[in-house]
């Protein structure tokens, strides 16, 4: 069996999920062994069309009200029971922070092989064949897991979610009963704090205008922000501009923040050191402003202009609203 | 509060990312050896939380003996004790499960009330190691926190997630894994760097066990091709808006 851990949030499947699902369907087609996906939680049938729909053959529920609020040790528990009453070859679920946790701590329960963040999967004669992001992403390292079940994470949005459903179409529902003690219960999520969206989002912004460190101050990201604005973009920036104060934490594109990959990304005042391009280097366009010719990030960008970014990008918004105004 | 903070150094590959002929390496040749990102949080908020509210900070890191360097450097920024868990032999014999072993095995002889990792290492980046460790202690275990907040006597942390941000109430002792960004490391004072080096690491020798992950070899992602330099300065405005029309961006 290849099991899948499908990960609900407030009611619905989280989508990464369904990238997850589809991956094992695809190591299940090619291994002969049966697709099953497994749900914590409560009020789970719900979710079963979807599961069909991705061509799961069983659906391992373990329901409770007690598991209706997201508790480590609880969720732990009912994944390492999965694990243990079902024996499957793989396990796989969705480099979530809570795929990542629960992974994590049935990995070091069970004293299994765990591969986290794998980019591609493939199984060829018994053999799985595995590559993760290490290095923060910077490095891909081909691995293979001695232990087995092997424990899988996948980085979000390395696999595609493609429906297809199971030949026969049939899907078995089990339940699986876990006991649950008041220790499993002892931490558990007080309260979900659902980010506030403060315009378009910066991983789904078609446009993204990062600074790094020569935006040099607070004040000078204000132009960044105008530039962004004038396309519905979002404002990015580098580890160097969120430790200086510029910019929030959550802003930081890079090896320690978030991937981009919008159509076209501004790297203003950017050297272009790997640790920040792994975080767009999937962008389509990237358009470098830097005052130095000689740095790395032009040799990475698609277009360049060698010079003051404070100069560069006020004459780019002039151009920009001259265009609209006369569009 | 006693706080233990348990810290990797990582090779500081700037930008010369090169991998070493057995394909499963980085040449370090004339490369220095950093604090590890997250892990650099997590030691300025061990310092944070000791001088709003006392207690100890106690930094433990498994490395070769050079990682005493490290440790010296969470010292000067403010870190009261250092341990060195000095590996033998190979470096690269060591996973995330012979790692969370012997620091969990360091841990059990040492009090605390929380024990703090950063979030994941640059290098490996298992993301294995902190929640291994509270496993093998049978700790509770936050992963991913991103503020602590003490109120009331009670301690309440919060941690990313992709909805938006999750809230745990916590009972010590406990671990947590801390992301960057968090907070801003501080720089070192000099007073704090004459303290370090004067400061005594205890070293204790540690030994890998057998690691159920392999590593075959390291490869590098294909390199985003070169582009065009447009031209300097504003004057080059106008080329690249003619570009951005070709590809219908504006």
């Amino acid at each position: 069996m290849i099991l899948t851990f499908i990960e609900e949030r407030k009611g619905a499947l989280v989508d990464t999920s369904l990238e997850a699902l589809t991956a094992g369907r695809r190591l299940a087609r090619a291994s002969g062994l049966p697709l099953a996906a497994l749900l914590i939680g409560a009020d789970l049938e719900r979710h079963l069309p979807k599961l069909r729909e991705f061509g799961a053959e069983r659906a391992i529920l373990v329901e409770s009200d007690k598991l209706r609020a997201y508790s480590p040790a609880a969720y732990t528990k009912a994944l390492v029971q999965a694990i243990k009453a079902r024996s499957p070859k793989v396990v796989l679920a969705s480099a979530t922070a809570l795929g990542k946790e629960l992974l994590g701590r049935a990995a070091a329960r069970l004293d299994l092989g765990l591969a986290t963040g794998c980019t591609e999967l493939s199984f060829q004669d018994g053999r799985m064949k595995i590559t993760r992001a290490v290095w923060g992403g910077i490095l891909f390292a081909e691995v293979e897991l001695l232990s087995e079940p092997r424990l899988l994470t996948l980085a979000p949005h390395a696999f595609p979610a493609e429906p297809e459903p199971a030949p026969n179409n049939r899907l078995e529902v089990e339940r699986l009963e876990v006991p649950l003690e008041e220790a499993d219960l002892k931490l558990v999520v007080r309260e979900l704090l659902e980010a506030v969206r403060k315009g378009v989002s910066l991983t789904e912004a078609e446009v993204v205008v990062a600074g790094g460190r020569g935006v040099g101050s607070e004040e000078g990201f204000k132009k960044l922000e105008e530039l962004a604005a004038l396309f519905g973009g979002a404002v990015g920036a580098t580890r160097i501009a969120v430790n200086n104060g510029w910019r929030p934490a959550e802003e930081q594109i890079g090896q320690t923040g978030v991937r981009v990959a919008p159509k076209l990304y501004f790297a203003c005042g950017i050297s272009g050191a790997v640790q920040h391009m792994v975080g767009c280097k999937d962008a389509k366009i990237i358009v470098a402003i830097n005052k130095d010719p000689q740095a790395p990030i032009f040799a990475r960008a698609d277009y360049g202009i060698v010079g003051d970014l404070h100069e560069v990008v006020p004459a780019l918004i002039e151009e920009i609203k001259r265009l609209k105004g006369r569009g | 509060m006693k706080i233990v903070v348990c810290l990797k150094r990582v090779l500081d590959t700037q930008e010369r990312v090169e991998i070493a002929p057995d394909g499963k390496r980085l040449v370090s040749t004339g490369l220095d050896y950093v604090m590890n990102t997250h892990d650099e949080c997590a030691v300025e908020e061990a310092i944070r939380i000791k001088e709003a509210k006392g207690g100890t900070v106690t930094v433990l890191s498994l490395g070769p003996s050079g990682a005493t360097e490290t440790i010296r450097e969470a010292i000067a920024m403010g870190a009261d004790e250092g341990i060195l868990l000095e590996l033998e032999g190979d470096e690269e014999a060591w996973g995330p499960k012979s790692t969370a072993s012997a620091l969990a095995q360091a841990l059990k002889g040492l009090e605390f009330d929380l024990v703090f990792f950063g979030l994941e290492s640059g290098d490996g980046s298992h993301h294995q190691v902190g929640l291994a460790v509270a496993e093998a202690l049978g700790l509770p275990a936050v992963d991913g926190v991103k503020k602590i907040d003490f109120q009331d006597g009670k301690i309440l942390v919060r941690r990313g997630i992709e909805l938006g941000e999750e809230v745990y109430e916590l009972q010590p002792p406990a671990v947590l894994t801390l992301v960057d960004g968090m907070n801003r490391p501080r720089h070192p004072s000099l007073r704090g760097i004459m303290l370090a080096k004067r400061k005594e690491i205890k070293t204790v020798k540690a030994a890998p066990r057998e690691e159920p992950l392999r590593l075959i070899q390291l490869r590098k992602p294909p390199e985003r091709a070169g582009g065009e330099i447009l031209g300097e300065g504003k004057g080059a405005v106008p080329k690249l808006l003619e570009k951005l029309r070709e590809a219908g961006l504006v």
